[in-house]
């Protein structure tokens, strides 16, 4: 049976991090990080002395010094869920909190109340670089679906009334606009390092996913990001940053 | 119907072993071209199918086991251990069941879920290759330390129209 990945907190991926120098007794912990380390020692990567194991010495210069560092946060209702992405030449390490992808299940009131998760714990993976952007892609949600034509123009505040409140009123009389209204919604951020390139893109579920841009101050531009051009974002977002060992 | 992919399922890990131009399946392989010549796009069929592809300048045509055609980019000095971008093309009567070029799309990712592992299906477009309705599947998978993204394209070779319609 496989064994399932570490889910650990920013302070467990420090206790990581600082094993590589200091060996982590479990001892000396509380219980919530002690339970961390467990699962750390259980996935092989730190050894039970405390010492960072010699063989996942990759794992922790991947975090420290990567080639390329990828964030993508949804938010949606109060809440954000982070996927973060350290990328080495030859590792990378993932840290994913649980996936925010709509189902067809979930309607509109159920994105836009979203609430946070009882435990802010990520998802640890330790992975090939070029299995990243599937990753995200997976996490996302990102699958065949409907790829609408042409830009639409409308208010940021009326975007952001309708993220927060799927009763707020479409702004115009545009069929595009008012179907995209009635689907489920959330914002996308995806950040990338060292380059600091940070894009927005709208899930809009069942009326697709649109590029978000500010073309002038209060105006919000939404341009149609089919799912190919949105996978080709996210490779050209992580291979003009750095020369992660992407195939 | 067509299934024209950019995967490594067929062969060895590494890529498929190389074809001695015109032997091997049947095909016909694309001239060489002259020297200094800019790069052009070549042409490769397989007469036993009536499948033609056109050849990106530069790839080889290469042979693999129940695949009409098999092109590869071609491994560099020293790369031959490295995975190398392939387009396999395979030829085939789907059962009576499966009618219409979505029906085989769905049986196809169906059928990739099963065989590959962390098989992720991102796009299915609509497309029209050579005439023909079609499908591009953009898709990621792993395959031991590599992580590739394939496209299948199935096309299908629609019935003439009856008299009348």
């Amino acid at each position: 049976m496989p064994r399932q990945p570490p889910v650990i907190t920013e302070a467990g991926l420090r206790l990581l991090l600082d094993s590589a120098t200091t060996p982590q007794a479990g001892h000396t912990l509380d219980e919530p990080l002690r339970l961390e380390r467990d699962q750390l020692v259980q996935a092989g990567l730190i050894g039970g002395d405390g010492w960072l194991n010699p063989a996942a010495t990759d794992v922790v210069e991947a975090i420290r010094r990567p080639d390329v560092q990828l964030q993508v946060e949804v938010a949606a209702g109060a809440s954000v869920r982070v996927f973060k992405a350290w990328l080495g030449y030859q590792r990378a390490v993932i840290l994913a909190q649980p996936s925010p992808a709509i189902t067809v299940a979930d309607s509109p009131q159920d994105i836009a109340g979203r609430t946070p998760p009882a435990l802010a714990g990520y998802q640890l993976q330790v992975v090939v670089p070029g299995w990243v952007p599937v990753a995200a892609a997976r996490w996302l949600g990102l699958g065949p679906r409907e790829s609408p034509a042409g830009d639409r123009r409308l208010p940021w505040p009326a975007l952001l009334r309708r993220l927060a409140d799927p009763g707020a009123p479409v702004p115009g009389d545009d069929p595009v606009l008012a179907r995209l209204w009635g689907q489920p919604m959330q914002l996308c951020a995806i950040t990338v390092q060292p380059s600091r390139s940070r894009t927005l893109v709208l899930d809009a579920a069942g009326a697709g996913l649109w590029r978000l841009a500010t073309e002038d101050p209060g105006t919000a531009v939404l341009t149609p990001l089919p799912p190919h051009a949105a996978w080709r974002l996210l490779l050209t977002l992580i291979t003009q940053t750095g020369r992660a060992g992407l195939i | 119907m067509t299934d024209g992919g950019c995967s490594n399922r067929r062969g060895s890990r590494l890529g498929p072993r190389p074809l001695i131009a015109g032997q091997g399946n049947g095909s016909t392989a694309p001239a060489p071209a002259p020297a200094g010549a800019p790069p052009v796009w070549g042409h490769i069929s397989h007469p036993a199918t009536g499948l033609a592809l056109p050849v990106p300048p530069g790839w080889q045509a290469v042979r693999d086991t129940g695949a009409a055609l098999v092109l590869a980019w071609p491994a560099g000095p020293g790369q031959a251990a490295r995975f190398r971008p392939n387009a396999v093309a395979t030829v085939e009567r789907p059962p009576a069941a499966i009618t219409g070029i979505s029906a085989y799309t769905a049986a196809s990712v169906v059928g990739l879920q099963r065989m590959l592992t962390g098989l992720h299906v991102i796009a299915i477009d609509v497309v029209t290759i050579g005439g023909q309705d079609g499908r591009r599947v953009l898709c990621g998978y792993r395959d031991g330390a590599y992580a590739i993204a394939a496209g299948m394209v199935p096309a299908a070779r629609l019935p003439a129209p009856q008299a009348g319609q």
